[in-house]
């Protein structure tokens, strides 16, 4: 039996809502198949089953409470002759970090007749509860915790009174406070700081429609994550102008042979040239878990999409390097359009090994972006602006990019930073190749 | 300014007791001494020695091993204008006199309807740390704040000791007045010239901002060494000496617990439906919002005493266990 548990959705997530099933027991799923929507704090996400099977299962009805990661969600019946698949993707921190004690780990002897008591209440059966006991007997703790998401019990956050006092008055979010209390506690102080992190001004009135609210919560989560960057990841930065001279010419023509609705705007061509320029520097392209850096061979390229309603998602274009130009554009209105209609998908969120940002439409020149964790680059364009640039000696005015890069300076140095914005520069000379 | 212009004395707590017993009978012909060897054997802790040769058997009486008429007796003196000093060996004997004060001296007032008044002061020795046994260590103080209709007051200090003694008896209803026997032998600075302290209010013994020590009687010595310990490793602990727990005051452990945000209650009485319940249940109802952490309560394990002496240790509140306690809630 294969146990379908709530995937991490995104570095910064650890928790959501299951909003519908897609599927029901007796279904016949394959690998990729959405099969649930959840909502996250950031958006609703259509989850992909990662098995072939049939439904045994579903352990868990929509609702509104906020399910941990690694909750299990459903149980899956492994096709004959199929192979369960042998280890999840590539793990977020969060992933690593918030590993549930739910996973079954199917043990023999039988537990103690007290033990045996609580499960049956409970309604756990003790074959699927992992044991801590000293010789890894089933204890009474174990049947409680496989028991919680089960009984769907809203995962509360542990808060002392004051702290939750000061959380109603700052407007901090104590789900999203880190503890350092007794056994877990959040306390004032640690209220404190996350206020110091995220001011948030309390008089705002409360808001009560569901895009505001979301926004709002999303609001919370980039400040969790960007927090968390700043905190932790020495950045550094690297800035190139890039003459766009050849490229934009190349890129005229071939769109005056293109219908409208086919024409390719300069944002893909970067994207493209990004993604292959990563090919020489696969330092930059991957993910810091567990102390380490982890480098990925696809390039899934995050792509920062701002929102109508404020805040901003940086959802994957899968295997970017290996998409025509075409396939590039194709993806990218795809993306921001479901992005903007909160329907991005799950391994979307949680999987881009490396993010750009374009500030280019907004009208700024250079962007000093700060690297989403954790993954441990960014690239950031700026703006194309006419600018006088020397040509064999003559002055000449071309459209010209900013491109700057943050790394990781745990992973990288300036120096491979720099190769990378070299790589990138070249391979926008020859726009045709790309 | 005062500080400067007041002088202090070293003296013993037990000395205190004394000196302030003499001082009442001297002050006041309706004072009189009544209790279990209080006379010739000069107290069982040795407090009353020499007030027998000085005031004579009519004032210092020894009395018949019966707490119920002893104890009655002097109820009966206060009625008819008298100001009896009633001395119960310790808190366990006077279980045999639990009628009396519970169902006469706390309740002639209210059943009176206010005609008779009991103007009566009750001494006992509390507390265990000397190796007596079960039957003489137990801290069942707790117990008589139960009532309504007497006043519950614990001196910790030699100055409390000292002085807490004239305001009792100037008090028109009944005050028990709780010693520790652990105090007896021990010394402090009695301030000159004294004067009568309230049995109202607590005292904050020491000041500090993370934690509040909570607690009374024998165990503000153990509580005031724990907030010398925390200060070592950079917790700055508030030691709050109840005084009086009953009735208790409630603004002061408010104040405090409202400052540090943090409560460990220390209490030689155990746990279960004590006073330090009580305090734990007046902080959850008034100041839950200020609790930054679960209050902790240090309190003697929920067995009878023991004699031996490491079992005796184990049992009861010790430093160490305030100190975990304190270090543990404030992280």
């Amino acid at each position: 039996m294969i146990d379908f548990v709530l995937p991490s959705l995104g570095a910064d997530m650890d928790v959501a809502k299951l909003n519908c099933w897609l599927v029901k027991p007796g279904d016949t799923v394959h690998k990729g198949q959405i099969i649930a929507e959840v909502e996250t704090d950031k958006a609703v996400l259509e989850v992909e089953c990662w098995d072939e099977g049939v439904v045994e299962e579903l352990v868990l009805a929509p609702g509104p409470t906020r399910l941990p990661v690694g909750t299990l969600l459903a149980r899956i019946r492994p096709l004959e002759g199929a192979q369960p698949r042998p280890s999840p993707r590539v793990p977020t921190v969060e992933e690593a970090v918030t590993a549930q004690p739910t996973r079954p780990a199917p043990r023999h002897g039988v537990p103690s007749p007290p033990v045996r008591h609580l499960a049956h209440q409970l309604g756990v059966d003790t074959a699927r509860v992992a044991g801590s006991g000293p010789a890894g007997e089933i204890t009474r703790e174990d049947v409680r915790r496989a028991a919680e998401p089960v009984i769907g019990r809203e995962q509360r956050v542990k808060a002392s009174p004051l702290a939750r006092r000061l959380a109603r008055e700052t407007g901090v979010d104590l789900g999203i406070v880190p503890a350092s209390g007794l056994a877990g506690l959040v306390t004032a102080k640690d209220v404190r700081a996350m206020e110091q992190v995220t001011p948030a001004p309390p008089d705002l009135p409360v808001e009560t429609t569901e895009p505001e609210g979301r926004s709002e919560t999303m609001r919370r989560a980039i400040a969790r994550s960007m927090a968390h960057s700043k905190r932790e990841i020495p950045h550094y930065y690297l800035a190139n102008h890039i003459d766009l001279d050849r490229a934009l010419r190349w890129l005229t023509a071939q769109n005056e042979e293109r219908p409208i609705s086919g024409r390719i705007l300069p944002a893909a061509l970067l994207l493209k040239a990004t993604a292959l320029a990563l090919r020489g520097t696969p330092d930059l392209n991957g993910h810091w878990v567990d102390d380490g850096f982890r480098p990925s061979d696809a390039v899934h390229l995050g792509v920062a999409i701002s929102l109508r309603e404020g805040g901003l998602v940086a959802p994957a274009i899968h295997d970017a390097d290996r998409l025509s130009l075409e396939e590039m554009m194709a993806s990218l209105r795809d993306l921001v359009n479901r992005a903007r209609s909160w329907r991005l998908r799950s391994s979307e969120m949680s999987d881009p090994t490396i993010t750009v940002t374009n500030l280019g439409e907004r009208g700024v020149e250079t962007a000093f972006p700060v690297i989403i964790p954790p993954q441990v680059a960014i690239v950031g364009f700026g703006r194309v602006v006419d600018m006088p640039v020397a040509i064999d000696g003559q002055p000449a005015v071309h459209p010209v990019v900013h491109a700057t890069l943050a790394g990781d300076h745990r992973v990288t140095d300036g120096h491979r930073g720099g190769l990378f914005l070299d790589a990138l520069d070249r391979l926008l000379q020859e726009p045709e190749a790309l | 300014m005062t500080d400067v212009l007041t002088q202090t004395r070293t003296i013993t707590y037990r000395e205190a007791v004394r000196e302030a017993i003499r001082e009442a009978m001297q002050q006041d012909d309706r004072v009189f001494l009544m209790g279990e060897d209080v006379g010739r054997y000069g107290g069982c802790y040795a407090v009353s020695k020499g007030l027998l040769e000085e005031f004579g058997p009519e004032r210092v009486r020894d009395t018949p091993l019966s707490e119920a008429a002893f104890v009655g007796a002097g109820i009966g003196a206060a009625l008819g204008g008298m100001r009896p000093i009633v001395e119960v060996m310790t808190v366990n004997f006077s279980l045999l006199a639990l009628d009396q004060i519970v169902n006469n001296a706390a309740l002639y007032l209210h059943m009176s309807g206010g005609q008779f008044n009991v103007p009566l002061v009750i001494r006992m020795a509390t507390g265990a740390g000397r190796q007596v046994g079960a039957q003489h260590s137990h801290s069942l103080e707790g117990w008589y704040a139960h009532i309504p209709g007497i006043r519950v007051v614990t001196p910790a200090t030699v100055e409390d000791a000292r002085w807490m003694l004239p305001t009792a008896l100037s008090d028109p209803d009944p005050v028990i007045i709780f010693e520790h026997s652990g105090l007896y032998n021990s010394e402090g600075e009695l301030p000159e010239p004294g004067a009568p302290v309230d049995i109202v209010s607590s005292r904050v013994r020491q000041a500090g901002s993370d934690v509040s020590l909570i607690t009374y009687g024998g165990s503000l010595p153990k509580a005031l060494a724990a907030a010398e310990d925390l200060a070592t490793v950079g917790v700055s602990a508030e030691v709050l000496d109840l005084r009086v727990l009953r009735p208790l005051d409630t603004e002061a452990i408010l104040a405090s617990v409202g400052a540090t945000h943090h409560a460990v209650i220390i209490d030689e009485g155990w746990k279960t439906a004590g006073i330090s319940a009580e305090i734990a249940a007046c902080i959850a109802e008034q100041a839950v919002w200020e609790l930054d952490a679960p209050i902790r309560r240090v309190c003697s394990a929920e067995v009878p005493i023991p004699y031996a002496r490491h079992m005796e240790e184990a049992a009861l509140p010790q430093v160490s266990a305030i100190v975990a306690a304190a270090r543990e809630i404030v992280g």
